[in-house]
């Protein structure tokens, strides 16, 4: 079996397992996505690292902020935590163990448990603090620190990982929110995203593509009669190409989401492989699915991850100038992407 | 040396303003005063520590750290 060749050689196809093959991501990690996982918090906290520099300045001690980032994993290394609110809901600051203790070697070394937690406290109250001082965000907040509240009162719903350069060790500190935080810096990013870049109107239709074949004219046929076994030559992946209309727009990965296929965008531009004088395209399709023109630029962000409504199957349609002529089982051989035609 | 609104905290709270005021000077009483519950009580102790000289201020908050924490351990 070869690419061309259009004819069932006879070669043991293995039917690909989507559901066995492909990551899993749940719907709320999707949706946000292309808000809360995407957003920059440190752009609205603007003049936070100036409140803090001079205080690690005066006490000697080198501070650097190496990665601010956005999660909704859990967090696993919790040593200390300290409680407050944010708009009225709870929220927390939690300090994994190595920067406990780094901040008390740097600030009270040797010093006892009541001094050392104090401190830790009295940073967090800081923290909490400077959150509140420099958010320069569209709409005013209120931050409270509360120690009387308990730690599991905070219903977390996402985190912000500020891991950092404690006297050149690394650590990190969590800002942990509920999940009306999670939704207005949700909401606050992709309306930022979508102000900010232009966008068109209606809806637009975009199809998740595994490959293309390069065919001749007279030769489509062979290619669509049941039966028909086409060597892909290409890897048997997870990547595909979003394409927009008629022309390759996203590269993306799949992945699964409650029984649908996923995509998730990923860095790079979208392959434009060019067909030999005289073929047909003859795209390998796993179906399509409408976006919102206006949303068009939160969902082409690097990491977003889209619920394409298409359900978990081997099946592709097989396309030739944007109409539906077959469809196949998709398979992998040698490792390679085949096709076997219905 | 006026001091009366720290002294008149409870143990724990002069330690924590004692902190703050160590670490941050004047700019204890935005951080302190965020506090949901004692947030005015805290910023008003901070702001009269850090108005003291700092020739009298700084034995004095080291003097009262040692003494609280005692406390504040037992």
């Amino acid at each position: 079996m070869e690419q061309g060749a259009g004819q069932n050689s006879g070669a043991i196809l293995t039917p690909w397992d989507p559901e066995r093959s492909l990551r899993r991501n749940s719907a709320d990690v999707a949706r946000l996505s292309k808000g809360f996982l995407r957003c920059r918090p440190e752009r609205w906290f603007t003049g936070m690292a100036a409140q803090w520099l001079p205080l690690a300045h005066s006490l000697g001690v080198e501070l650097r902020i190496v990665e601010i980032h956005p999660s909704v994993q859990p967090i696993r290394d919790i040593a200390q935590s300290f409680v407050g609110l944010v708009d009225d809901e709870p929220a927390a600051i939690i300090m994994d163990s190595d920067a406990v203790g780094l901040i008390e070697e740097a600030l009270v070394p040797g010093a006892g448990s009541p001094a050392g937690r104090l401190v830790l406290e009295y940073i967090a109250r800081r923290l909490f603090g400077s959150l509140a001082l420099s958010w320069s965000g569209p709409e005013s907040s209120a931050v409270k620190f509360d120690r009387t509240i308990p730690i599991d009162s905070v219903k977390e719903a996402g985190s912000v990982k500020i891991q950092m350069l404690l006297n050149n060790a690394q650590c990190a500190v969590y800002f942990v929110v509920g999940p009306q935080a999670v939704q207005r810096l949700d909401g606050l990013w992709r309306r930022q995203i979508r102000s900010s870049r232009r966008s068109g109107e209606g809806r637009v239709r975009t199809s998740v593509e595994i490959g293309q074949l390069a065919v001749a004219p007279a030769e489509l046929g062979s290619y669509l009669r049941s039966g028909a076994q086409v060597d892909m030559e290409i890897q048997g992946s997870d990547l595909v190409v979003l394409r927009s209309g008629d022309k390759p727009w996203l590269p993306a990965r799949l992945c699964s989401i409650d029984g649908h296929f996923g995509v998730e965008v990923i860095p790079g531009v979208a392959p434009v492989p060019s067909l030999p004088e005289g073929t047909t395209r003859l795209a390998v399709s796993l179906g399509s699915f409408e976006l919102d023109a206006v949303a068009l630029p939160e969902f082409s962000q690097v990491g977003v991850i889209h619920d394409t409504g298409i359900p978990l199957t081997n099946q592709v349609g097989l396309i030739v100038n944007g109409e539906q002529l077959g469809s196949a089982t998709l398979s992998t051989f040698e490792g390679r992407f085949a096709i076997a035609v219905n | 040396m006026d001091a009366h609104k720290f002294r008149t905290l409870s143990p724990r709270n002069q330690a924590l303003v004692a902190v703050a005021v160590l670490l941050d000077g004047r700019e204890a009483e935005h951080y302190l005063g965020i506090d949901a519950q004692d947030g005015t009580i805290l910023s008003r102790a901070a702001v009269d520590l850090a108005a003291q000289p700092p020739d009298l201020r700084m034995p004095y908050i080291g003097s009262a750290l040692r003494l609280v924490l005692e406390q504040v351990e037992e």
